[in-house]
């Protein structure tokens, strides 16, 4: 035997030795002791730095990758197209980056980000617009150019408009094939009504917009003033201060004229809304409208909905409808928060078409006993253990940290959001769980909205007798066709 | 003013990154230290999934992951003995329902029904000892993210991630349940895995695809998907779940990996004390069935209500195999925008509004996937698109790829490798999965061998898989549903 392998194996027998004094393995978790840890969160204003033609940056040296990423949030948004021009946003968001800009044509630009392995990328959605860029730092310059060239001059080349039309009217075929996605879409169009904040495009406004339109729109919105980005990797700060400055100096700030927008009718729709489909389970969202994100309750909404919905297998849906009933992979509830408007709130769950009634009925249950008595003791401090113990998640990479201050910024919440944030978990009590529990889910408001085969929903199951129509009438909806001549509402 | 978070850079090869150790019992351990915060992500990995199954329990991997989270001996029951005696009746009665309902000829009905109704009221009386999804709970009450867990076709993973001072946590959950697996809960976790692929079901294209895989593979165990078929759910038994776990969870066929904030020292004196009283398995048996010699076209129509779509899929070799960085090559080549299929299809054909084609290479029986999207405004046919798809992989057999185009998807895959490294998360999940086969330190070759590929490689592989009698054509056609529906403006409604 060589005298390696022998002390090695001596070793291994020693490590095991002090292991079979010590190793008491616990018989249950709650026997283990966890040395404390104490985590003190970045600080926003630490990174802030505005550059001199107005764009605010947060930005953080991060060397251990030979890389830099970059994220900028431009202040604009779906809610702002015209209503004979449904999809503006969306589509000079897209052709932004596709259609070249006033140095490179779209597939020359698409040439040098591929070469250099890179990823630049721009989207607006309903009320925000972002651009991304992934570069290897050694081509750190190259990246920066044409990051800003796309950001602020772009000429959307009619070939690329033509041709984002040719998908989108592809995908506007395909809308209501998927019934998760037509689920999502018919219920919020069913309590917005006729609002920006749900238009989709159509056909009608697919053919209507011009390259003159998505010139307009960039126009007005990107603006520097209007940008705010976040910068994290493989840069000396300064150098990096230095080179923005530099790649974005011919761009003006500017005034920005926002539309004002018409206020969301809050008016819930109580019913059974169904949207026929031939598919062997029923998708169902059972709710009403919500809250907006800046609402003082949302500590207590958070945790509230964790026990009741949100909480994966922790929640008490969850467990009453997949794990004790066999009726659904997916079901739970959630507050969709929005900014400027009322959001929704829903439960959910997706099970075959004779089980649809009984598990609607078990969410109700659920939604009336978190009103009408306090949580325990114990739910309580699962979810705020798990609110507290996971909160530096949000801070596990530097973009991510970035990202992260950024979008206070873009939605206007104090710098020190992050340094309350526990402080406000903690506060929370079971009696103002039970509050906001009673001031935020109204049983008899609502809405049952279930797409599936009607007759076989209807008829249900004889192991779970009873009916939809027990919850209030029943509409059947016809769902938007956006190829249609007239285009939508 | 101005905070740098990070300081050391971060090697670029996982060599220097990496520390492994191996338990006695075969169990390897594998760690990376970062700090950015106070976390740690916890995986651990077993060789094992749908192509470990056969004909009669097809999805038993995927439905016993789920069972992963029923709870031991220790977890998820508060008198082990009381529990254990309900479900020895309940199984023995389920087992006698099964037989009659399924493998008897003209099963006698009634006392199915009665058997069914006896076992149903004993598993009411079990849940005054079941403490509903403890494992989940616990992991939450202990700030566990990112927690769930997925099975594929050749591993399955258990994934959560802790604040640093708790990963003790994992280990003792995750080693009790390596160990001490107690499948209760079987007959209603069994409708939520069915209910989990009727949502597959019901989503329009998915029973083509599922149709197509299994024609495309005429032996190999990759024929299946990893929900496996309905009628295998239905009969599978608790005896077949038992059978499985005893098979397959055991140390020496599996890998645990540690990524953030870490003493390795540390995790290793943990996880001798944790998984090293786990004694060693059997080694699972090996997958003898390999795909054979295809000898001649197949092509599989069909029409679902939903976009067209053409697929043509060739056999390549498995992992391993010399030729495996010519077809990442060749994936590059094909792909993104500047990729050669939608420049040819899409942007100067204006055939198709989508278009790919990738490698995926597998353990044991790879697979090159063509697929485009026809535009169907317009006149296009799927003959047009499937001779344009032809063109495009005929190029490859006889023109020589250029200088710049290969120096761009050898600059395009390193950066992808560096974007790779960034979260812990990927990290932790591509180690794993690579220690499973061909070993983690593979992750780092393969951009050397990457860089080896010249344009002769591609016109040979091109030539020498990409023939007729080794594909499988697959046409996907939209279903009209006779309800209203886009594109269909004007056409009336069946109600």
């Amino acid at each position: 035997m060589n005298r390696r392998l022998i002390i090695l194996t001596g070793a291994a027998l020693a490590l095991t030795g002090i292991c079979v004094l010590t190793a008491q393995v616990p018989k249950h978790p709650s026997e283990l002791k966890f040395e404390s840890l104490t985590y003190n969160p970045p600080r926003a204003e630490e990174y802030r730095i505005t550059l001199s033609n107005g764009m605010i940056v947060y930005m953080v040296e991060d060397h251990s990758l030979p890389a830099v990423d970059l994220q900028a949030f431009i202040r604009t948004g779906s809610i702002y197209d015209p209503v004979n021009k449904k999809g503006l946003a969306q589509m000079t968001g897209s052709v932004m980056r596709t259609g070249g800009t006033a140095s490179l044509s779209g597939d020359e630009l698409d040439e040098k980000v591929d070469f250099l392995g890179a990823s630049l990328s721009s989207t607006i959605g309903t009320r925000r617009g972002s651009a991304s860029l992934f570069v290897l730092s050694k081509d750190l310059e190259e990246g920066l150019e044409l990051f800003a060239d796309m950001l602020m001059n772009p000429v959307f080349e009619e070939s690329k408009i033509t041709l984002y039309k040719d998908q989108t009217m592809e995908n506007l075929k395909a809308r209501n094939d998927q019934p998760r996605r037509l689920l999502g879409l018919e219920f919020d169009r069913l309590l917005y009504g006729d609002h920006p904040f749900v238009w989709e495009t159509d056909r009608a406004a697919l053919e209507t917009i011009t390259r003159d339109d998505l010139i307009d729109f960039h126009n007005r919105y990107f603006r520097p003033n209007n940008v705010i980005l976040a910068a994290a990797g493989d840069f000396d700060r300064d150098e990096m201060v230095r080179k923005l400055e530099f790649v974005f100096r011919s761009w003006t700030p500017e005034e920005i004229d926002f539309p004002s927008l018409p206020e969301v009718k809050v008016k819930n729709r109580p019913g059974v809304f169904m949207v026929q489909k031939e598919i062997s389970q029923g998708y169902v969202n059972v709710g009403h409208f919500g809250v907006k994100d800046t609402n003082p309750d949302l500590y207590a909404l958070d945790i509230m909905n964790f026990i009741l919905g949100g909480g994966s297998f922790t929640s008490r849906i969850t467990t009453k409808v997949r794990s004790d009933e066999g009726l659904a992979y997916n079901t739970g509830s959630r507050f969709v928060n929005q900014h400027d408007f009322p959001g929704t709130f829903y439960g959910y769950v997706q099970t075959k078409s004779s089980t649809v009634q009984y598990a609607v009925s078990l969410i109700l249950d659920e939604f009336r006993r978190i009103r009408s008595e306090r949580v325990s003791e114990s739910e309580m401090e699962t979810a705020k253990n798990y609110f507290l113990d996971s909160f530096p998640n949000r801070f596990s990479s530097s973009l991510n940290t970035m990202a992260a201050f950024a979008e206070l910024e873009y939605d206007r919440f104090p710098l020190d959001y992050y340094d309350h944030y526990r402080a406000n978990i903690e506060k929370v009590s079971r009696d103002e769980v039970l509050r906001v529990a009673k001031k935020y889910i109204k049983p008899d408001q609502m809405s049952i909205f279930i797409v599936g085969d009607i007759e076989a929903c209807k008829a249900g199951s004889p192991d779970h007798p009873g009916s939809l129509e027990k919850w209030g009438k029943m509409t059947v909806i016809e769902p938007l066709d956006p190829m249609a001549a007239s285009g939508g509402r | 003013m101005f905070f740098i978070l990070l300081s050391g850079a971060r090697a670029l090869n996982l060599e220097d990154q990496v520390i492994e150790h191996t338990l006695d019992n075969g169990l390897r351990i594998l760690m990376v230290e970062r700090s950015e915060v106070p976390r740690v992500v916890c995986h651990i990995y077993y060789r094992v999934g749908s192509i470990f199954e056969r004909p009669g329990i097809t999805g038993i991997s995927h439905f016993h992951e789920h069972m992963m989270f029923k709870g031991t001996r220790m977890m998820g029951v508060s008198d082990f003995e009381a529990d254990h005696r309900l479900n020895v009746k309940i199984d023995s009665l389920m087992d006698l329902v099964y037989n009659e309902k399924y493998h008897k000829k003209n099963g006698d009905m009634d006392a199915v029904r009665i058997w069914q109704q006896q076992a149903e009221s004993l598993m009411k009386e079990e849940k005054q000892y079941i403490i509903k999804d403890d494992l989940w709970e616990t992991y939450m009450r202990n700030g566990g993210t990112g927690l769930n867990a997925s099975t594929g076709k050749e591993s399955t993973g258990y994934y959560v991630t802790l604040p640093a001072n708790k990963v003790e946590l994992q280990m003792l959950l995750e080693s009790d349940r390596m160990a001490n697996a107690y499948f209760r809960e079987f007959y209603s976790e069994k409708e939520v895995v069915r209910e989990e692929r009727r949502l597959s079901e019901n989503r329009p294209g998915y029973l083509f695809q599922e149709q197509l895989n299994a024609t495309f593979y005429a032996a190999s165990p990759y024929s299946w998907g990893v929900i496996g078929w309905d009628i295998d759910l239905q009969t599978m038994t608790k005896q077949d779940m038992i059978d499985f776990n005893r098979q397959y969870y055991v140390p020496n066929n599996a890998v645990a990996v540690y990524v953030g904030d870490i003493d390795p020292q540390k995790i290793i004196r943990m996880a001798e004390k944790y998984f090293g009283s786990i004694p060693r398995g059997p080694e699972p048996e090996p997958i003898r069935t390999l795909e054979p010699p295809q000898h001649c076209e197949k092509r599989l129509y069909g029409e679902a209500p939903t976009m067209p779509s053409m697929t043509i899929l060739y056999h390549i070799p498995p992992a391993g195999h010399p030729d495996e960085a010519v077809f990442d090559v060749i994936t590059g080549l094909l792909n993104g925008r500047t990729g050669r299929l939608y420049k040819s299809l899409v942007l100067e054909k204006d055939l198709a509004t989508r278009a790919q084609g990738y490698g995926m290479v597998s353990a044991y029986s790879g697979a090159f996937n063509f697929g485009a999207l026809p535009k169907t405004q317009g006149e296009v046919t799927m003959e047009d698109l499937e001779r344009a798809l032809v063109e495009e992989i005929d190029r490859l057999k006889n023109e020589p790829v250029e200088e710049r185009e290969l120096q761009k998807v050898k600059n395009q895959t390193e950066a992808r490798f560096i974007r790779g490294l960034r979260s812990d998360y990927g990290l932790a999940a591509r180690l794993g999965r690579a220690e499973l086969y061909q070993g983690w330190r593979d992750l780092d070759r393969s951009s050397e061998r990457l860089n080896a590929v010249t344009a002769d490689d591609i016109m040979r592989v091109a030539s020498t898989y990409f023939v007729k009698d080794n594909r499988t054509v697959g046409i996907l056609l939209r279903k009209e549903t006779g309800s209203r529906g886009p594109g269909q403006a004007g056409r009336g409604s069946s109600r």
